[in-house]
């Protein structure tokens, strides 16, 4: 396991090593968990207008059903991260980095409400999030909840906010609400909210709560990002309780706040996992899992549908070079849809090191690494994903737009992404790289890894612009030492994109 | 910390533990040290690269490199099949064998490492 944008991610799992792994994903079917990264809907009138505001591709161009990469940028032309965009008939749907996922969401909640106040429309935004999220409210919060954790909670003020645990489960905590009362809100995993919820009631002053009444739910925005409003495609996950609790618990809500008992509520939470499943075999086999033909969908396609009843949002595509799925698919059904998969002979777990060796193949970009927000779309060599119509025939279309505009014209920038294929130790993170001379430092890499499917060192950074010819000698310094190396065109592996018959 | 050394004569056989070599997977390039170079306790003599990651190799005694394990070139996994045999490093004269009584033991590693 190791540490990914906050999250606990398995590198790799026991039964292959990463290198199998890898190998694994190219020849049969591998099942990757990114339930890390940010999810979230965009629905109204006007969205397709709003979210075209923020990024350089064409959102209203997008397709029914199709999903394109886009970028969002700052206002230097910067790129602050990269996603996906799949357009549906009533929303769209889009999936950006974990490690931008707050930024993200800020940027969009930022220009989202100007964009509304502006008078451009009906525009919502909301997450889907993996955790369950509990509010605990009233004055006698504080006393029950001290019982479950060593944090001195008469040091929490008001809006703050840490990570702790109780019994041995990690927790977030903030002292905060929308009730107008001292209380707190817990974020701890969904497989845990039951019986932490449970054990809660078993102090006599705490009641098995419930929603809160309507118009104050109406006034809480926040909580309706995570909730039950809109959401007609994503199954509600109630933290864990099934319909029958939850129908249970709003009505002794309604009794108990009735009856003057004081001010408590719970909220249900939406919570999707998103898994990617890739590799050539892997429409063979999830064909058997639905009634949509597979066969008509294109790379980059993304529909709503089912699985034995299940609502899931699939889209024909991934992080690998190779043909294959993300599924987003509700938390509480993810562990036995795995499971399901994984009765295929050929469908093996897969972890974030192959993970990162099949993307570095592919040649696509790491947020963070090979991108971040210094790197302009010319300069990433991600000009394609820019709408020229956009860019020329339209005043400022969006956040960073001025200096794509005058890039595109004057093919600008210092730098230019390349691929590199180098000689000896494998060039990593960080690598220098020098003229062929190796007497003048012309640029770094910023992924690199011993190909698995090549069996070379392949690795991607950036070089002066004007030095980033394919053929190009260059040397590229690993622990001080001086190693050969040619500038390449990317993909190193050819990538196996689904096209239609 | 990972590394063993093995002393015979008053040269050790250097090389990384079986718990490193299953840490990092799958070896795919040995960068060993320059044999004649003089190296001191803890230098950076070398690495040891998997696809996950690179690893550094420190030499665990100062002294003089006497010879490589040339088979690593060309067959970096030999480390993954027997580590601590035919997968060794490189082999160093010492200049101060006192610096062995530093190092742990078999048992005192195991225990170290959970086993």
């Amino acid at each position: 396991m190791g540490p990914f944008a906050g999250w606990s991610m398995p590198l790799f799992y026991k039964d292959l090593t990463p290198l199998e792994s890898h190998i694994h994903t190219r020849q049969k079917c591998s099942i990757f968990d990114v339930s890390h990264m940010l999810q979230f809907q965009i629905v109204g009138g006007s969205r397709a207008a709003f979210l075209d505001s923020l990024v350089v591709s064409d959102v209203s161009a997008i397709r029914l059903n199709t999903g394109k990469l886009t970028l969002f940028l700052n206002e230097n032309g910067g790129i602050e991260d990269d996603l996906i965009v799949t357009s549906h008939a009533d929303s769209l749907y889009v999936v950006s980095n974990a490690g931008c996922a707050d930024k993200d969401w800020d940027h969009v909640q930022k220009h989202l409400a100007a964009f509304v106040q502006a008078g451009n429309g009906h525009v919502e935004a909301y997450k889907v999030l993996a955790n369950s999220l509990i509010a605990v409210q009233g004055p006698e919060t504080a006393r029950i909840l001290q019982k479950y954790t060593n944090l001195d909670l008469s040091k929490m003020a008001f809006m703050d906010g840490v990570y702790t645990e109780t019994n041995g489960v990690p927790i977030h905590i903030t002292r905060s609400g929308y009730t107008g009362e001292d209380g707190f809100e817990i974020s701890i995993p969904s497989e845990e909210v039951v019986s932490f919820t449970e054990s809660l009631l078993e102090n006599k002053d705490v009641k098995l709560a419930g929603l809160a009444p309507r118009d104050s739910l109406r006034i809480e925005a926040g909580l309706c990002l995570y909730g039950h409003d809109i959401d007609s495609t994503t199954t509600p996950m109630e933290a864990g309780l099934s319909w029958t609790d939850w129908d249970h618990v709003q009505k002794h809500l309604a009794a108990f706040v009735q009856a003057g008992n004081g001010h408590v509520e719970a909220y249900k939470v939406l919570a999707n996992s998103l898994i990617a499943v890739q590799g050539p075999e892997t429409a063979r086999i999830l064909q058997k899992y639905t009634n949509l033909d597979l066969s008509k969908m294109a790379f980059m396609d993304g529909v709503y549908t089912e699985t034995n009843g299940v609502p899931i949002h699939i889209t024909r595509s991934g992080y690998t070079g190779e043909d294959g799925f993300e599924i987003s698919i509700p938390s509480e059904e993810v562990v036995s849809f795995t499971e399901s998969l994984l009765e295929n002979k050929d469908v093996k777990l897969a972890g974030l090191a192959p993970r990162d060796s099949l993307r570095i193949e592919a040649g696509l970009c790491l947020y963070g690494h090979d991108i971040d927000s210094t790197t302009t779309p010319m300069e990433a060599g991600l000009s394609w994903t820019v709408s020229k119509d956009k860019v020329l025939n339209r005043e400022a279309p969006f956040v960073g737009s001025d200096v794509v505009k005058q890039q595109l014209e004057t093919k600008g920038g210092s730098r230019r992404r390349v691929g590199l294929v180098v000689q000896g130790a494998p060039a990593r993170e960080g690598a220098k790289i020098f003229s062929a001379d190796g007497t003048v430092e012309i640029g770094i890499v910023t992924s690199g890894v011993p190909s698995p499917s090549l069996h070379k060192n392949v690795a991607m950074g950036y070089v002066k612009k004007g030095m980033n010819k394919s053929g190009s000698k260059v040397k590229v310094s690993v622990r001080n030492r001086m190693q050969d190396a040619e500038i390449v065109k990317m993909p190193f592996y050819e990538t196996k994109y689904y096209k239609l018959p | 910390m990972h590394e063993w050394i093995q002393v015979e004569n008053g040269v050790g056989t250097v090389g990384i533990t079986n718990h490193a070599q299953e840490a990092l997977g799958d070896i795919v390039y040995v960068e060993t040290p320059e044999v004649g170079a003089t190296v001191t306790i803890e230098d950076q003599v070398g690495a040891v690269e998997s696809v996950k990651a690179a690893s550094d190799i420190y030499t665990p005694v100062s002294g003089e490199i006497t010879s490589i394990n040339s088979i690593l070139a060309d067959k970096p996994k030999l480390i993954n099949q027997s580590a601590e045999t035919d997968g060794w490093l490189y082999k160093i004269k010492l200049s101060d064998e006192s610096e062995l009584e530093k190092l742990l033991n078999d048992a005192q590693y195991k225990e170290l490492i959970g086993e």
